[in-house]
């Protein structure tokens, strides 16, 4: 068995050594210890191999959620295996815990069984293969889709999946049908993909795409606005922007694209192109008063501050309780003079 | 048109389009650095920061800062157009019927100006209200200029009362500004020790809360002193409804910082370390870092009008995190990793803000780069534990701490000297009678000597003043007591992390807490002690009197550093003794000097026999201490809970004086005759 550095994160000393123990009991050996996020974030940098985090979700200053989404936001380990352990969870902190990378979530208690599924499932993730003939297989697989020799690339990726199940291998499949015009056979693959790596934008691209060939735009729309909201939390905002116009082909309507492609541009500094999107979504929903905030934030970058307040007014009229545009209101009416 | 007219059209066109520009980017700033002050200060900090500007703006009995004269210049530029005034107007509930009776007739405010932390993410919640009121001393007279400072003291007055909320006026001549002269030494004022580093804070941190915009905001950054004049001049023909001349103010240029100005600067932070080391060390680094950096005395403030300027910028340069980043960078570039470390703990407290330190921080711009900073820097929990508990760090732990900090400052300031000493002699650029003023206060505040009552951390003096302390006896071992300062209550005193200070004898415990101003209600200290030593009411009478003869509390004026000299000497008889005393056994001497340092000595007098003897041995003891010094003007004290004792003792003390006066008269005589 291919052996992976694993990295436990627990302040709990009982509950860190049930991972490790449980661990060890699968025969992962090179497992390296931290009690909370920043020791963590120093054994990543300190040490290049750390191939997984197992981190408890409660700790002290810094929770798991807050550690994983430090994590993503680099560069170097957005791509890492990242579970969360912890004994209760809501509905909302596994969606909270989705839009954060997470790899998955281990339920404590847990049995031996699950936890080896799990570390299955990352193991997908890590393009890892079942062993080498698989291996050799996904490349010549590789090599015919370069070549566009789709069937026999077909061939070769079914015969990956007869050794283990990969989202990568899924999403190749699903390329392949869409290639090949098969949407519905193509959205079964990159839906299996997204089932193994919720994280899989392009996966959930290439799904809102072909729902799009299909007539089916809702789904669609829903598809595309998952892998916006990806590319936008990893930052990958070009690839973000790309999705977003995506969406607009489908529904020229979609107040959130706009909202996104309004923030997107904002934070690239191009406020002008930010103000078209976000006066866009307001056209859609003018009672919508983030969306009025966000032109008012962009006004102000633009210097022009007579309409940035004349948007924060709105935003405050809208909603009287909106502390944000209400202290920026403020500030404007003492400082522009 | 020929060329050289249509070039100037040209210019000025070219030059108008970026003066606009960049007033509009200073608007947009302002804007920001105001909306930064809204998040972090209370509902009730905010109504004064909203009243501040009106009451300077009017000047009316129905309002707090009201002075009594028709000449008192108030008024702020164009205020009453503004929209600040529209909101005060509606906070002191001004009728239209009342506006023409307040309004004044001319404005004598040019601008009124927030510098420092406010905006930052150094505020905090308790964080002083710094205004510079700028004015044209040639157009008022100076006693009408004092008028305006007793308004200011008023509103300062009527804040700190109603709101708990400190504020600071410094009444500014805009002429001074431009100069870079900010003042000496002696009126308490760092001016002489910073010139253009002072100019150069202000640019960096104001906010421009009513009045006129600076000239520095809209021209380029790096114009030397030349292009700056020409510059105005420019200003004079531009025409547009976006920008009048005259809502303008020049406060001067600033091109370069003199080298040798980083030392007074670095000496006057020395002694600044007194009140606050945890800012002084932050500005020391900044200010060695900035001595040695490659870009020969380009102005910091020069980065964030660069800032404020560009075309885009998403988020605004924090003038704070500008100066955390260089002041990290001076240790990383020293390579001084217990420095390092140092610096960023300091970071720490002052982002937190020692005070608020129990409360956790609201989401926003200051929690988002604390958590950034524990990240980069790698703390652990128990780091980060640790300097969470700062509050409740024993008073040794917070002590320890300072001293840290102050020899760190310490080499900081040996580091600028030897950094000039490379080619020339270290020179202050300041009067040398500063330099000597400056020196003795930092002698006065960190100096240790034999039998000086010692400082406290600054934590207590900022934050325990007023609250309630318990004095209590514990009897040693040997039988020998000692005198316990907690605060707070008793129990407080179980561990010895509990205790601030302690002492063999009351008197040194009780000199401790005037010495450091924490002693301002006497109501609030307890006293408990075995067998009668001390009574409640016999302890708060001995300690109001103390400091009634002290008078704690007032710092010692610029002058008195000149020279050093004993003034005062408290003199306390069977202090703490359990038995009624009718014979003299023991003398505590408190001594105050010009410094305001409080030293303390004792004396056993049972060894000696004859009660008259006794009395002689104070007259000595108080003739050595206190030398020349004027003995009619109350500059001894003599107290004792036995009535009878001290009546006895001081008639006899003097009598001897008496006696010796009438001696000299006989002696001058007789050499008189003689001659």
């Amino acid at each position: 068995m291919e052996q992976i550095t694993f990295l436990v994160v627990d302040g709990e000393e009982e509950s860190k050594q049930n991972v490790i123990n449980a661990l060890s009991y699968l025969k992962y050996n090179k497992i390296y210890t931290a009690n909370n996020g920043n020791e963590a974030w120093s054994i990543l940098h300190m040490r290049k191999d750390v191939g997984c985090i197992i981190s408890a979700w409660e700790m002290p200053n810094m929770n798991g959620i807050a550690f994983l989404r430090i994590v993503r936001a680099s560069d170097q380990f957005s791509d890492l295996a990242f579970f969360l352990v912890t004994d209760d969870i809501t509905r909302g902190q596994v969606v909270e815990a989705g839009e954060a990378g997470t790899t998955g979530i281990i339920i404590k208690p847990f049995t031996m069984e699950n936890f080896n599924k799990k570390l299955n499932s990352m193991k997908q993730l890590r393009h890892e293969f079942a062993n080498l003939e698989s291996q050799k297989h996904f490349e010549k697989a590789k090599v015919h889709l370069d070549n566009k020799n789709y069937e026999k690339a077909l061939s070769e990726f079914k015969k990956v999946l007869e050794y283990t199940e990969n989202a990568e291998v899924y999403y190749n499949v699903g390329y392949i049908k869409t290639s090949q015009g098969n949407h519905e056979e193509a959205i079964i693959a990159f839906r299996k993909a997204t089932q193994i790596n919720n994280m899989f934008a392009r996966a959930y691209r290439g799904m809102g795409t072909a729902y799009k060939k299909l007539g089916r735009s809702t789904e669609a729309e829903e598809s595309l606005q998952k892998a916006a909201e990806i590319y936008m939390n990893k930052q990958m905002d070009d690839n973000a922007e790309e999705v977003l116009n995506e969406i607009l082909q489908i529904n020229p309507n979609t107040v959130n694209v706009f909202n996104s492609l309004g923030i997107i541009y904002r934070k690239q500094g191009k406020f002008e192109k930010a103000l078209v999107q976000y006066q866009r979504a307001q056209k859609v929903d003018p009672d919508e008063a983030k969306i009025l905030y966000n032109i008012g934030r962009c006004y102000v970058e633009m210097k022009d501050l007579a309409k940035a307040k004349e948007a924060f007014a709105q935003a405050v009229e809208l909603s009287p309780d909106f502390e944000e545009a209400k202290q920026i209101l403020k500030a404007l009416e003492i400082g522009v003079f | 048109m020929t060329d050289n007219k249509s070039n100037n059209y040209t210019d000025l066109f070219v030059f108008q389009k970026k003066i606009l520009s960049h007033a509009k980017g200073f608007a947009a700033y302002n804007v920001k650095r105001i909306r930064e002050i809204i998040r972090y200060f209370s509902k009730r900090a905010l109504d004064l920061f909203y009243a501040v500007p009106f009451l300077l703006h009017v000047n009316s009995p129905r309002f707090p800062g009201y002075v009594e004269s028709e000449m008192i210049p108030y008024g702020i530029y164009r205020f009453h157009q503004s929209g600040l005034w529209e909101i005060t107007k509606k906070i002191f509930r001004v009728t239209p019927g009342e506006i023409r009776h307040i309004l004044p007739r001319s404005y004598s405010i040019h601008a009124l100006y927030l510098m420092g932390s406010l905006g930052t993410i150094g505020q905090t919640g308790y964080s002083d209200l710094d205004y510079w009121i700028c004015v044209d001393t040639s157009e008022i007279e100076e006693k009408k200029l004092r008028l305006l400072q007793q308004k200011a003291e008023l509103i300062k007055k009527w804040g700190k009362e109603n709101f708990g909320q400190d504020i600071n006026f410094f009444i500014m001549d805009i002429n001074k500004i431009k100069n870079n002269d900010f003042g000496r030494i002696t009126e308490d004022s760092s001016g002489s020790a910073q010139k253009s580093l002072l100019k150069e804070e202000f640019y960096r941190t104001l906010i421009l809360i009513a009045g006129k915009m600076p000239f520095w905001a809209v021209f380029p950054p790096g114009l030397t002193d030349k292009e700056y004049l020409h510059s105005i001049d420019m200003t004079k023909q531009i025409k547009n409804i976006n920008f009048f001349v005259d809502d303008h103010i020049d406060l001067g240029n600033l091109s370069a910082i003199c080298k040798e100005e980083f030392l007074g600067a670095s000496l006057w932070q020395c002694f600044k370390a007194n009140s606050d080391p945890i800012k002084s060390i932050i500005k020391t680094s900044l200010l060695v870092e900035r001595f040695f950096a490659d870009d020969e005395g380009l102005p910091l403030c020069d980065e964030i009008k660069k800032g404020f300027q560009r075309e885009h910028s998403e988020d605004h340069i924090d003038p704070y995190l500008l100066v955390f980043d260089h002041a990290l960078r001076l240790y990383e570039t020293l390579e001084d990793e217990p420095g390092l470390d140092l610096i960023r703990r300091c970071i720490f407290l002052r982002l937190n803000g020692i005070v608020s330190m129990r409360s956790r921080l609201t989401e926003g711009p200051k929690k988002a780069l604390l958590e950034k900073y524990i990240i980069d820097w790698k703390w652990d929990d128990e780091k980060l534990n640790r300097m969470k508990s700062y509050a409740q760090w024993s008073e040794t732990e917070k002590l320890a701490f300072e001293n840290e900090i102050l020899r760190k400052i310490s080499f900081l300031f040996e580091l600028l000297q030897s950094g000039l000493k490379n080619d020339q002699l270290p020179s202050f650029n300041m009067t040398p009678e500063d330099l000597i003023i400056l020196k003795n206060k930092i002698r006065a505040c960190f100096q240790k000597r034999p039998a000086k009552i010692p400082k406290c951390s600054t934590y207590l003096k900022k934050l325990a003043a007023g609250s309630g302390y318990v004095i209590s006896q514990q009897i040693e071992e040997n039988d020998k007591s000692k005198w316990l300062l907690s605060q707070g209550s008793l129990s407080n005193q179980k561990s010895d992390r509990g205790i601030l200070y302690s002492s063999h004898s009351l008197i040194p415990v009780l000199g401790w807490l005037i010495a450091n101003g924490l002693c301002t209600d006497v109501s609030s200290i307890y006293f408990w002690s075995f067998q009668g030593a001390i009574t409640q009411i016999q302890g708060q009478k001995l300690l109001k009197e103390l400091y009634n003869f002290f008078e704690s509390g007032i710092a010692a004026q610029g002058e008195a550093f000149l020279t050093l000299q004993n003034i005062k000497m408290f003199i306390a008889l069977n202090t703490g003794l359990s038995s009624n005393q009718d014979t003299l056994c023991h003398v505590d001497y408190l001594i105050q000097n010009t410094w305001q340092e409080l030293f303390h000595y004792e004396i056993d007098l049972t060894p000696i026999e004859n009660e008259s003897q006794k009395c002689y041995q104070i007259v000595s003891d108080i003739q050595f201490f206190l030398q020349d010094f004027n003995k009619t003007k109350g500059a001894y004290r003599i107290y004792s809970r036995w009535k009878r004792l001290e009546t006895e003792v001081a008639d006899s003390v003097e009598n001897f004086f008496k006696a010796a006066s009438f001696s000299e008269l006989i002696t001058e005589q007789t050499e008189k005759k003689q001659r």
